[in-house]
């Protein structure tokens, strides 16, 4: 009898119904993936914050892996108020919530579910490593591990929380830069491993953090030559040193938006190209151009492997810069390269995968598998080995 | 323009002004050619030569820019970051005013909501791009009329750059 109902347990679980849910899922993608699963059969709604006004930026990418095994798919929900809330009522009951589903990255089986209450509607998971995420919403960082178990929390003071504009992750999710609107900025940076803040000064809002260090990018007007542009990094409390210098964006390699792709490598993202330098400067590791009607709106992927990163193409539809129209920006593309290959080793044709957005791509940590968030589902992508030598496609554009 | 060579590839130009002709490729063709002060230019070079001569009212609409940005904030973002985070470098123009490139802010850090891609005048044409309007259209009549007479009439006729304050 035991056995029975043990039996019949194991049987209903939501891990075992998970299965069979995915199975109908993968066949409704039509797709070359390796496994799609659509995030409404686990409660995501399509809820986004558009007119209410927040006074927070915090939007960590809705997908990542937090090992090879495991990928985490982020979504908000704002449920239905039936009834009057009491003004001193705890958070657990906000109508608001950060749902995390984990699904194994092979199969795309459901391991675990869990949900985190939220007072503004802006949150998300990071990875940071060894297995472990960051669950950041606007009044805290919890670190947990893949079991789920809560291992350490942050919690902000509550001027911090109304004064928090976003946190800022490496690409190693080792350390996060706090960055507070008072409105002046101040900001604090977090080892992910003790979530032990320290201050930091940082001259500006444009920066990006590795684990070590800092790099900031300054546009300033020198009359009467034009914009000179200076990429500075600096270690920690260190000196500033110069990356890159250049007058009125002559030289392509040195300006626009500038990111940790790795501790050691930046990546320098303008409309239509982009560049990866070693954070010392000097010749570029690898240089990209596209066409003057494929834009890259999005930064690019962090490095894994050390060589291995994604970049989303997207084209501009609609829109009309003579009549003062907004155009809309559509997936074109999304390509894979192995540095210091300059051409993708792999693509994925968002017109023929029926991708008419990306919400959130994310690299596993060896390279070998690629998932993106896309108007709801999940969808996974088995990739070609990183190697040195890897193949190009022969006409990647 | 004379049209396309019997290959389908070049298209033959006269510049009258200074007597110059010339050919180009039809990929010049399809990717765009700029004419400005008797110079024909493709799109990089057209926004290089703006950047380089144009840099002082480029740096007005930047400051203006800051200014509504930081307005129109609710007090998160102050004018030096707003100021900071416009990239003017691989802005381009339209009509008369200037696209700048913005990764930092968006639609959703405004007071308009993050629906609005137009807030009082701070306009995001494109995913990553800001400029300055002189007013919303969709604001009043009065706002359309405003918009539709500097923004799109001056700007595209008359303006090289909407002077801003």
């Amino acid at each position: 009898m035991g056995l029975w109902i043990s039996f019949w347990i194991t049987l209903l679980t939501p891990l075992c119904l998970g299965v069979s849910h995915r199975q109908d899922r993968k066949n409704a993608g039509g797709d070359d993936a390796l496994w799609s699963i659509d995030l409404r059969s686990v409660g995501f709604t399509g809820f986004a914050p558009k007119k209410e006004t927040w006074g927070l930026h915090l939007g960590p990418d809705p997908v990542c892996f937090a090992d090879n095994q495991t990928v985490i798919a982020t979504f908000l929900t704002r449920e239905q108020v039936t009834g009057l809330a009491r003004r001193d009522e705890a958070i657990e009951h906000s109508p608001m919530r950060l749902h995390a589903i984990f699904f194994d990255s092979q199969t795309g089986n459901i391991r675990a579910t869990k949900d985190w209450p939220l007072r503004r509607p802006h949150a998300g998971i990071i990875a940071v490593g060894d297995g472990k995420f960051a669950v950041l919403t606007p009044s805290l960082i919890a670190l947990y591990s893949l079991s789920l178990e809560l291992l350490k929390d942050l919690r902000l003071s509550s001027q911090q929380e109304s004064q928090l504009w976003d946190f800022r992750a490496s690409p190693s999710g080792k350390s996060v830069v706090a960055e507070y609107h008072a409105p002046k900025a101040y900001f604090q940076w977090i080892d992910m491993n003790t979530l032990l803040p320290r201050p930091i000064s940082i001259p500006t809002v444009v920066f990006s953090i590795s684990d070590e260090d800092v790099v900031v990018k300054r546009d300033s007007y020198v009359k009467p030559e034009g914009f000179q542009t200076d990429v500075l990094i600096r270690n920690a409390d260190g000196v500033w040193r110069s990356v890159c210098s250049v007058l009125n964006g002559t030289n392509s390699t040195c300006g626009g938006t500038v990111q940790f792709l790795n501790n050691g490598t930046l990546g320098l993202v303008t409309p239509h190209a982009f560049s990866l330098v070693p954070k010392a400067g000097g010749a570029p590791l690898l240089q990209a151009s596209f066409r003057n009607d494929e834009w890259l709106d999005r930064p690019l992927s962090p490095l894994v492997e050390g060589r291995r990163f994604a970049v989303t193409v997207w084209a501009h539809h609609g829109g009309s810069a003579f009549f003062d129209v907004d155009s809309r920006s559509i997936p074109k593309r999304i390509e894979i390269y192995d540095l210091p290959n300059p051409h993708p080793v792999y693509a994925v044709n968002a017109k023929q995968q029926k991708i008419s957005g990306v919400s959130g791509i994310a690299l596993s940590p060896d390279g070998s598998l690629f998932s993106i968030l896309t108007n709801g589902f999940v969808r996974m992508y088995k990739l070609p080995d990183v190697t040195p030598n890897a193949q190009t496609l022969s006409n990647p554009h | 323009m004379r049209g396309i060579d019997t290959n389908g590839n070049f298209a033959q130009f006269y510049a009258f002004a200074g007597g110059t002709s010339s050919y180009f490729d039809i990929s010049d063709i399809a990717q765009g050619v700029w004419e400005f002060n008797g110079m024909l230019f493709g799109e990089d070079g057209y926004n290089k030569y703006i950047l380089a001569n144009y840099a002082d009212r480029i740096e007005m609409q930047r400051e203006a820019l800051a200014r509504a940005i930081a307005a129109n904030s609710d007090g998160t973002i102050t004018y030096e970051q707003a100021y900071n985070s416009l990239d003017p470098t691989k802005g381009h123009l339209q009509g008369g005013n200037y696209n700048f490139v913005e990764m930092d802010y968006g639609p959703a850090d405004l007071t308009c909501g993050a629906d609005a891609t137009r807030c009082n005048g701070i306009h995001f044409p494109a995913s990553g791009f800001v400029h300055l309007d002189t007013s919303n259209p969709f604001a009043g009549p009065v706002a359309f009329l405003e918009h539709g007479f500097v923004d799109l009439f001056l700007d595209n006729l008359a303006y090289t750059f909407v002077p801003r304050r």
